[in-house]
Protein backbone atom coordinates (compact mmCIF):
# COMPACT_ATOMS: atom_id res chain seq x y z
CA UNK A 1 0.00 0.00 0.00
CA UNK A 2 2.41 2.35 0.99
CA UNK A 3 4.59 1.72 -2.05
CA UNK A 4 1.36 2.43 -4.09
CA UNK A 5 0.94 5.64 -2.49
CA UNK A 6 4.51 7.51 -2.59
CA UNK A 7 3.70 7.88 -6.53
CA UNK A 8 0.52 9.04 -6.41
CA UNK A 9 1.80 12.10 -4.14
CA UNK A 10 4.54 12.64 -6.32
CA UNK A 11 2.01 13.00 -9.06
CA UNK A 12 0.40 15.38 -7.01
CA UNK A 13 3.70 17.68 -6.13
CA UNK A 14 4.50 17.72 -9.89
CA UNK A 15 0.84 18.50 -10.93
CA UNK A 16 1.17 21.66 -8.16
CA UNK A 17 4.34 22.56 -9.08
CA UNK A 18 3.21 22.19 -12.75
CA UNK A 19 0.19 25.08 -11.38
CA UNK A 20 3.07 27.38 -9.98
CA UNK A 21 5.29 27.45 -12.72
CA UNK A 22 4.60 31.06 -14.23
CA UNK A 23 3.03 31.55 -17.58
CA UNK A 24 3.86 34.37 -19.75
CA UNK A 25 1.53 37.13 -19.44
CA UNK A 26 -1.17 38.15 -21.55
CA UNK A 27 -0.30 42.15 -21.00
CA UNK A 28 2.76 43.02 -19.36
CA UNK A 29 1.70 46.74 -18.72
CA UNK A 30 -1.46 45.76 -17.33
CA UNK A 31 -1.13 45.38 -13.27
CA UNK A 32 -2.62 42.76 -11.67
CA UNK A 33 -5.70 43.65 -9.42
CA UNK A 34 -4.19 43.74 -5.96
CA UNK A 35 -7.32 44.36 -4.25
CA UNK A 36 -11.37 43.92 -4.66
CA UNK A 37 -12.64 47.10 -6.51
CA UNK A 38 -13.63 50.04 -4.63
CA UNK A 39 -17.14 50.07 -5.84
CA UNK A 40 -19.44 47.25 -5.06
CA UNK A 41 -21.51 48.05 -8.19
CA UNK A 42 -22.16 51.15 -10.73
CA UNK A 43 -24.66 52.69 -9.02
CA UNK A 44 -22.39 52.79 -5.90
CA UNK A 45 -19.69 54.66 -7.99
CA UNK A 46 -22.23 57.44 -9.41
CA UNK A 47 -24.17 57.96 -6.03
CA UNK A 48 -20.39 58.91 -4.48
CA UNK A 49 -19.48 61.02 -7.71
CA UNK A 50 -22.84 63.00 -7.93
CA UNK A 51 -22.62 63.49 -3.73
CA UNK A 52 -18.48 64.70 -4.60
CA UNK A 53 -20.17 67.01 -7.43
CA UNK A 54 -22.99 68.28 -5.16
CA UNK A 55 -19.66 69.20 -2.57
CA UNK A 56 -17.81 70.67 -5.42
CA UNK A 57 -20.78 72.88 -6.45
CA UNK A 58 -21.16 73.88 -2.74
CA UNK A 59 -17.99 74.79 -2.18
CA UNK A 60 -17.63 76.78 -5.65
CA UNK A 61 -21.08 78.84 -4.44
CA UNK A 62 -19.51 79.98 -1.29
CA UNK A 63 -16.84 81.04 -2.80
CA UNK A 64 -17.90 83.10 -5.70
CA UNK A 65 -20.49 84.40 -2.80
CA UNK A 66 -17.62 85.46 -1.03
CA UNK A 67 -16.30 87.28 -4.11
CA UNK A 68 -13.44 84.78 -4.49
CA UNK A 69 -12.55 84.86 -0.74
CA UNK A 70 -10.63 81.76 0.23
CA UNK A 71 -10.25 79.92 -2.63
CA UNK A 72 -8.15 77.26 -0.59
CA UNK A 73 -11.42 76.28 0.36
CA UNK A 74 -11.42 73.87 -3.17
CA UNK A 75 -8.29 71.97 -2.36
CA UNK A 76 -9.73 69.18 -0.61
CA UNK A 77 -12.51 67.94 -3.47
CA UNK A 78 -9.94 68.81 -6.40
CA UNK A 79 -6.82 67.65 -7.80
CA UNK A 80 -3.68 69.97 -7.66
CA UNK A 81 -3.64 70.89 -11.58
CA UNK A 82 -7.84 71.66 -11.45
CA UNK A 83 -6.81 74.02 -8.45
CA UNK A 84 -4.77 75.68 -10.27
CA UNK A 85 -7.66 76.53 -12.76
CA UNK A 86 -9.96 77.15 -10.03
CA UNK A 87 -7.17 79.91 -8.30
CA UNK A 88 -7.12 81.55 -11.80
CA UNK A 89 -10.73 81.79 -12.76
CA UNK A 90 -11.54 82.88 -8.96
CA UNK A 91 -8.73 85.74 -9.52
CA UNK A 92 -10.50 86.87 -12.42
CA UNK A 93 -13.75 87.35 -10.19
CA UNK A 94 -11.41 89.05 -7.30
CA UNK A 95 -10.17 91.51 -10.16
CA UNK A 96 -13.78 92.55 -11.72
CA UNK A 97 -15.30 92.85 -8.23
CA UNK A 98 -17.81 90.40 -8.72
CA UNK A 99 -19.43 88.19 -6.19
CA UNK A 100 -22.19 85.73 -6.93
CA UNK A 101 -25.67 85.39 -5.42
CA UNK A 102 -27.27 82.58 -5.47
CA UNK A 103 -26.56 78.89 -5.20
CA UNK A 104 -25.98 76.37 -7.88
CA UNK A 105 -28.15 72.97 -8.88
CA UNK A 106 -27.12 69.66 -10.27
CA UNK A 107 -29.53 67.06 -11.96
CA UNK A 108 -29.84 63.91 -13.98
CA UNK A 109 -26.32 62.62 -13.70
CA UNK A 110 -25.52 59.41 -15.37
CA UNK A 111 -22.98 57.39 -15.42
CA UNK A 112 -20.49 57.38 -18.27
CA UNK A 113 -17.72 55.19 -17.12
CA UNK A 114 -16.46 53.49 -14.35
CA UNK A 115 -12.82 52.32 -14.19
CA UNK A 116 -12.25 50.21 -10.83
CA UNK A 117 -9.94 47.48 -11.58
CA UNK A 118 -8.97 47.02 -7.86
CA UNK A 119 -6.01 49.18 -7.88
CA UNK A 120 -6.88 50.76 -4.71
CA UNK A 121 -7.93 54.04 -7.20
CA UNK A 122 -10.82 54.55 -9.65
CA UNK A 123 -12.08 56.74 -11.90
CA UNK A 124 -15.35 57.82 -12.16
CA UNK A 125 -16.63 59.72 -14.72
CA UNK A 126 -20.46 61.31 -15.08
CA UNK A 127 -22.82 63.16 -17.13
CA UNK A 128 -24.59 65.89 -14.91
CA UNK A 129 -26.94 68.79 -15.29
CA UNK A 130 -25.39 71.60 -13.68
CA UNK A 131 -28.55 74.55 -13.22
CA UNK A 132 -26.98 77.89 -12.52
CA UNK A 133 -30.41 79.36 -13.25
CA UNK A 134 -30.82 80.75 -9.90
CA UNK A 135 -27.58 82.51 -9.76
CA UNK A 136 -26.34 86.78 -10.76
CA UNK A 137 -23.10 87.60 -10.65
CA UNK A 138 -23.04 91.46 -9.29
CA UNK A 139 -20.46 94.08 -9.57
CA UNK A 140 -18.73 96.05 -6.90
CA UNK A 141 -21.85 98.44 -6.69
CA UNK A 142 -24.42 95.54 -6.94
CA UNK A 143 -25.78 96.18 -10.26
CA UNK A 144 -26.54 92.57 -12.37
CA UNK A 145 -23.67 92.04 -14.66
CA UNK A 146 -24.48 88.43 -15.56
CA UNK A 147 -23.82 88.34 -19.49
CA UNK A 148 -27.28 87.68 -21.19
CA UNK A 149 -25.94 85.15 -23.12
CA UNK A 150 -24.93 82.98 -20.38
CA UNK A 151 -25.78 79.50 -20.64
CA UNK A 152 -27.34 78.59 -17.12
CA UNK A 153 -28.06 75.14 -17.65
CA UNK A 154 -25.02 73.56 -18.90
CA UNK A 155 -24.58 69.39 -19.26
CA UNK A 156 -20.86 68.63 -17.94
CA UNK A 157 -18.80 65.53 -18.49
CA UNK A 158 -16.94 65.02 -14.91
CA UNK A 159 -13.86 62.96 -14.52
CA UNK A 160 -13.67 61.80 -10.47
CA UNK A 161 -10.41 60.20 -9.07
CA UNK A 162 -11.94 57.85 -6.37
CA UNK A 163 -8.84 57.02 -3.78
CA UNK A 164 -11.68 55.53 -1.68
CA UNK A 165 -15.54 54.79 -1.59
CA UNK A 166 -16.18 58.16 0.05
CA UNK A 167 -12.88 60.47 -0.93
CA UNK A 168 -13.30 61.19 -4.70
CA UNK A 169 -11.51 64.62 -6.31
CA UNK A 170 -12.59 66.32 -9.49
CA UNK A 171 -10.05 65.90 -12.41
CA UNK A 172 -12.19 67.52 -14.90
CA UNK A 173 -14.95 69.29 -15.73
CA UNK A 174 -15.74 69.51 -19.84
CA UNK A 175 -19.02 70.95 -20.78
CA UNK A 176 -21.16 69.26 -23.78
CA UNK A 177 -23.29 70.74 -25.71
CA UNK A 178 -26.00 68.34 -25.84
CA UNK A 179 -28.13 69.53 -23.47
CA UNK A 180 -30.35 66.66 -23.30
CA UNK A 181 -29.72 66.03 -19.52
CA UNK A 182 -30.65 69.81 -18.72
CA UNK B 1 -27.07 38.34 -27.37
CA UNK B 2 -23.90 40.41 -28.87
CA UNK B 3 -26.98 43.39 -29.30
CA UNK B 4 -27.45 43.22 -25.57
CA UNK B 5 -23.74 43.70 -24.98
CA UNK B 6 -23.38 46.54 -27.03
CA UNK B 7 -26.69 48.31 -25.08
CA UNK B 8 -24.68 47.50 -21.72
CA UNK B 9 -21.49 49.00 -22.47
CA UNK B 10 -22.91 51.96 -24.01
CA UNK B 11 -24.09 54.67 -21.38
CA UNK B 12 -27.80 56.14 -22.44
CA UNK B 13 -26.14 59.16 -22.78
CA UNK B 14 -26.31 61.00 -26.59
CA UNK B 15 -22.88 61.07 -28.51
CA UNK B 16 -21.96 64.35 -27.05
CA UNK B 17 -18.89 66.47 -28.69
CA UNK B 18 -16.82 67.39 -26.25
CA UNK B 19 -16.17 71.33 -24.88
CA UNK B 20 -13.32 72.84 -23.46
CA UNK B 21 -12.49 72.79 -20.02
CA UNK B 22 -15.06 75.00 -17.80
CA UNK B 23 -14.81 75.34 -13.55
CA UNK B 24 -18.11 75.58 -12.05
CA UNK B 25 -17.60 79.69 -11.32
CA UNK B 26 -16.43 79.90 -15.03
CA UNK B 27 -19.91 78.65 -16.14
CA UNK B 28 -22.43 80.51 -13.07
CA UNK B 29 -20.65 83.58 -14.23
CA UNK B 30 -21.10 82.98 -17.79
CA UNK B 31 -17.22 82.90 -18.58
CA UNK B 32 -17.23 79.52 -20.49
CA UNK B 33 -16.81 80.77 -23.94
CA UNK B 34 -17.56 77.24 -24.85
CA UNK B 35 -20.99 77.46 -23.58
CA UNK B 36 -23.82 76.89 -25.69
CA UNK B 37 -25.15 80.44 -27.12
CA UNK B 38 -28.10 80.77 -28.75
CA UNK B 39 -26.47 83.46 -31.24
CA UNK B 40 -30.39 84.98 -32.63
CA UNK B 41 -31.01 86.11 -28.53
CA UNK B 42 -28.19 87.75 -28.43
CA UNK B 43 -28.19 91.66 -27.81
CA UNK B 44 -26.10 94.45 -28.07
CA UNK B 45 -25.48 96.85 -25.64
CA UNK B 46 -24.87 99.54 -28.32
CA UNK B 47 -26.44 100.01 -31.32
CA UNK B 48 -24.72 101.98 -34.66
CA UNK B 49 -21.51 101.18 -36.58
CA UNK B 50 -17.93 100.25 -35.74
CA UNK B 51 -15.60 103.30 -35.83
CA UNK B 52 -14.46 103.51 -39.46
CA UNK B 53 -17.03 101.27 -40.95
CA UNK B 54 -20.17 102.56 -42.74
CA UNK B 55 -22.15 99.11 -43.32
CA UNK B 56 -21.97 97.49 -40.52
CA UNK B 57 -25.52 98.08 -38.84
CA UNK B 58 -25.17 95.86 -35.86
CA UNK B 59 -28.68 94.42 -35.87
CA UNK B 60 -28.50 90.58 -33.38
CA UNK B 61 -27.75 88.90 -36.35
CA UNK B 62 -24.31 90.63 -36.66
CA UNK B 63 -23.57 88.99 -32.55
CA UNK B 64 -21.40 86.47 -34.35
CA UNK B 65 -18.77 85.06 -32.07
CA UNK B 66 -15.61 87.01 -31.94
CA UNK B 67 -13.74 87.31 -35.25
CA UNK B 68 -9.82 86.84 -35.44
CA UNK B 69 -9.62 90.38 -35.63
CA UNK B 70 -11.54 91.24 -33.08
CA UNK B 71 -11.36 88.40 -30.16
CA UNK B 72 -12.92 90.34 -27.56
CA UNK B 73 -15.37 91.88 -29.33
CA UNK B 74 -17.82 90.96 -27.11
CA UNK B 75 -15.70 90.27 -23.85
CA UNK B 76 -16.50 92.09 -20.59
CA UNK B 77 -13.24 90.14 -18.62
CA UNK B 78 -10.14 89.90 -20.44
CA UNK B 79 -7.61 87.70 -18.66
CA UNK B 80 -3.90 86.68 -20.18
CA UNK B 81 -5.45 87.26 -23.29
CA UNK B 82 -8.36 84.98 -22.93
CA UNK B 83 -11.60 86.18 -22.87
CA UNK B 84 -13.22 84.91 -19.56
CA UNK B 85 -16.59 86.73 -19.60
CA UNK B 86 -18.99 86.94 -22.77
CA UNK B 87 -21.00 89.68 -22.19
CA UNK B 88 -24.18 91.38 -24.40
CA UNK B 89 -22.12 94.68 -24.09
CA UNK B 90 -19.12 94.98 -26.33
CA UNK B 91 -16.19 95.50 -24.45
CA UNK B 92 -14.93 97.89 -27.10
CA UNK B 93 -17.47 99.88 -27.77
CA UNK B 94 -19.22 100.04 -31.56
CA UNK B 95 -20.01 103.76 -31.31
CA UNK B 96 -17.07 106.54 -30.09
CA UNK B 97 -18.07 107.33 -25.85
CA UNK B 98 -19.00 110.81 -25.54
CA UNK B 99 -19.10 112.94 -22.61
CA UNK B 100 -22.69 112.60 -22.45
CA UNK B 101 -22.09 109.00 -21.50
CA UNK B 102 -19.66 109.70 -18.90
CA UNK B 103 -21.71 112.37 -17.17
CA UNK B 104 -21.83 110.92 -14.14
CA UNK B 105 -18.14 111.30 -13.97
CA UNK B 106 -16.73 114.30 -13.53
CA UNK B 107 -12.81 115.67 -13.38
CA UNK B 108 -11.50 116.94 -9.76
CA UNK B 109 -11.51 120.96 -9.73
CA UNK B 110 -8.36 122.19 -9.95
CA UNK B 111 -6.79 125.07 -7.83
CA UNK B 112 -5.08 128.51 -8.44
CA UNK B 113 -2.24 129.77 -5.96
CA UNK B 114 -0.02 132.93 -6.26
CA UNK B 115 2.85 134.82 -5.38
CA UNK B 116 3.17 136.82 -3.38
CA UNK B 117 -0.54 135.35 -1.69
CA UNK B 118 -2.96 137.98 -1.87
CA UNK B 119 -1.12 140.98 -3.68
CA UNK B 120 0.84 141.95 -6.31
CA UNK B 121 3.28 144.86 -7.04
CA UNK B 122 2.20 147.23 -10.05
CA UNK B 123 4.81 146.77 -12.92
CA UNK B 124 6.57 143.20 -11.24
CA UNK B 125 5.63 139.73 -11.73
CA UNK B 126 3.47 138.12 -9.81
CA UNK B 127 3.51 134.35 -10.01
CA UNK B 128 0.44 132.23 -10.58
CA UNK B 129 0.31 128.44 -10.86
CA UNK B 130 -2.55 125.44 -10.88
CA UNK B 131 -2.95 122.51 -8.31
CA UNK B 132 -4.02 119.90 -11.02
CA UNK B 133 -2.64 116.47 -12.24
CA UNK B 134 -4.09 113.40 -13.73
CA UNK B 135 -6.81 111.07 -11.85
CA UNK B 136 -8.72 108.75 -12.24
CA UNK B 137 -12.49 108.12 -11.34
CA UNK B 138 -14.56 104.73 -11.27
CA UNK B 139 -18.04 104.23 -11.78
CA UNK B 140 -20.40 102.62 -14.35
CA UNK B 141 -19.77 103.23 -18.19
CA UNK B 142 -22.42 101.93 -20.42
CA UNK B 143 -23.38 99.33 -17.68
CA UNK B 144 -20.33 97.73 -16.79
CA UNK B 145 -17.35 98.55 -14.37
CA UNK B 146 -15.17 101.23 -15.85
CA UNK B 147 -12.46 104.04 -15.03
CA UNK B 148 -11.96 107.61 -16.65
CA UNK B 149 -8.71 109.77 -16.71
CA UNK B 150 -8.98 113.28 -16.24
CA UNK B 151 -5.68 114.55 -17.41
CA UNK B 152 -5.50 118.45 -17.40
CA UNK B 153 -4.18 119.87 -21.12
CA UNK B 154 -4.58 123.93 -20.78
CA UNK B 155 -4.57 126.29 -18.08
CA UNK B 156 -6.76 129.38 -18.84
CA UNK B 157 -6.07 132.56 -16.38
CA UNK B 158 -8.25 135.40 -16.35
CA UNK B 159 -6.54 138.09 -14.70
CA UNK B 160 -9.35 140.86 -14.12
CA UNK B 161 -7.46 143.50 -15.50
CA UNK B 162 -8.96 142.76 -19.23
CA UNK B 163 -6.15 140.30 -19.98
CA UNK B 164 -6.03 136.51 -20.27
CA UNK B 165 -3.92 133.58 -21.48
CA UNK B 166 -4.19 130.22 -22.11
CA UNK B 167 -1.05 128.39 -21.22
CA UNK B 168 0.04 124.55 -21.45
CA UNK B 169 2.00 124.31 -18.08
CA UNK B 170 0.37 124.73 -14.50
CA UNK B 171 2.99 126.53 -13.39
CA UNK B 172 5.23 125.92 -9.91
CA UNK B 173 6.35 128.64 -7.07
CA UNK B 174 9.31 130.50 -7.33
CA UNK B 175 11.13 128.18 -5.07
CA UNK B 176 10.52 125.32 -6.91
CA UNK B 177 11.75 126.90 -10.10
CA UNK B 178 14.90 128.28 -8.65
CA UNK B 179 13.76 131.98 -9.80
CA UNK B 180 13.94 134.61 -6.75
CA UNK B 181 11.06 136.69 -5.93
CA UNK B 182 9.07 138.84 -8.08
CA UNK B 183 11.01 137.03 -11.28
CA UNK B 184 9.40 136.16 -14.35
CA UNK B 185 8.13 132.79 -14.59
CA UNK B 186 6.65 131.14 -17.88
CA UNK B 187 3.19 131.54 -15.69
CA UNK B 188 3.60 134.99 -14.22
CA UNK B 189 1.63 138.14 -15.46
CA UNK B 190 2.46 141.76 -14.44
CA UNK B 191 -0.47 144.03 -13.39
CA UNK B 192 0.01 147.32 -14.38
CA UNK B 193 -2.31 149.53 -12.37
CA UNK B 194 -3.39 149.65 -8.81
CA UNK B 195 -6.89 147.92 -7.38
CA UNK B 196 -8.61 145.20 -6.73
CA UNK B 197 -8.35 141.99 -8.97
CA UNK B 198 -10.19 138.70 -9.30
CA UNK B 199 -8.56 136.18 -10.84
CA UNK B 200 -10.26 133.21 -12.35
CA UNK B 201 -8.37 129.69 -13.48
CA UNK B 202 -10.43 127.89 -15.80
CA UNK B 203 -8.61 124.08 -16.36
CA UNK B 204 -9.32 122.37 -19.75
CA UNK B 205 -9.39 118.05 -18.88
CA UNK B 206 -9.37 115.73 -21.67
CA UNK B 207 -10.53 112.10 -20.67
CA UNK B 208 -9.82 108.39 -21.72
CA UNK B 209 -12.26 105.53 -20.37
CA UNK B 210 -11.14 101.98 -19.53
CA UNK B 211 -13.48 99.36 -19.52
CA UNK B 212 -12.28 95.51 -17.69
CA UNK B 213 -8.99 95.73 -18.29
CA UNK B 214 -8.80 96.82 -21.55
CA UNK B 215 -6.30 99.73 -22.99
CA UNK B 216 -7.16 103.75 -22.07
CA UNK B 217 -9.24 104.86 -24.76
CA UNK B 218 -9.51 108.80 -25.35
CA UNK B 219 -12.72 110.43 -25.83
CA UNK B 220 -13.20 113.41 -28.06
CA UNK B 221 -13.04 116.77 -27.05
CA UNK B 222 -12.54 118.37 -23.70
CA UNK B 223 -14.23 119.97 -20.77
CA UNK B 224 -13.54 123.37 -19.08
CA UNK B 225 -13.82 123.37 -15.02
CA UNK B 226 -13.20 126.57 -13.31
CA UNK B 227 -11.09 126.55 -10.15
CA UNK B 228 -12.01 128.85 -7.26
CA UNK B 229 -11.03 132.85 -7.88
CA UNK B 230 -8.05 134.08 -6.60
CA UNK B 231 -8.47 138.00 -5.19
CA UNK B 232 -5.88 140.13 -4.99
CA UNK B 233 -4.58 143.93 -4.57
CA UNK B 234 -2.36 145.56 -6.68
CA UNK B 235 -0.10 148.40 -5.65
CA UNK B 236 3.17 150.50 -6.03
CA UNK B 237 6.29 149.37 -3.88
CA UNK B 238 8.96 151.78 -2.94
CA UNK B 239 12.33 150.34 -1.79
CA UNK B 240 13.86 152.26 0.80
CA UNK B 241 17.30 152.05 2.65
CA UNK B 242 16.55 151.47 7.00
CA UNK B 243 19.18 151.11 9.49
CA UNK B 244 17.66 147.44 10.35
CA UNK B 245 14.93 145.46 9.21
CA UNK B 246 11.73 147.33 9.85
CA UNK B 247 10.50 144.47 11.50
CA UNK B 248 12.94 144.35 14.66
CA UNK B 249 13.26 147.97 14.37
CA UNK B 250 10.02 149.56 13.40
CA UNK B 251 10.78 152.47 14.99
CA UNK B 252 14.46 152.69 13.04
CA UNK B 253 15.47 155.50 10.14
CA UNK B 254 12.65 154.55 6.93
CA UNK B 255 10.34 152.94 8.81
Amino acid sequence: MRARQLPLVLVIGVLLLAGCVPQPAEDPVEPAPSSAPLFASEEEALAAAVAAYEDYLKVSDAIAADGGANPERLKDLVTEEWYEKEVEVIESIQSGGLRQAGTTSSRNATLQRLDDRGLGVADVTIYVCADASATRFLNAQGTDVTPDTRNALITNEVLFSAQSRTKLVLVSSSPWQDASLC
Amino acid sequence: MVTALVMVLTPSAPSFAREDICTQIQATAGMCTSAEVNETDVTLGIDGTDPGTDSDTSTPDDASPPTPDDPFADCIYVLNDRCLVVGTTRTTPTQPVTWTDIATFSPTQGEAGMEPNGWAVIGLPTNFFASSAPHVQDGVLLGRPASVRFSPVSFHWDYGDGTSATLATAGSSWAELGVGEFGETPTSHVFQASGNYTVTLTVEFAAEYQLADLPWTPIAGTIDIPAAPLTLTADTATTVLVGRECTINPGGPGC
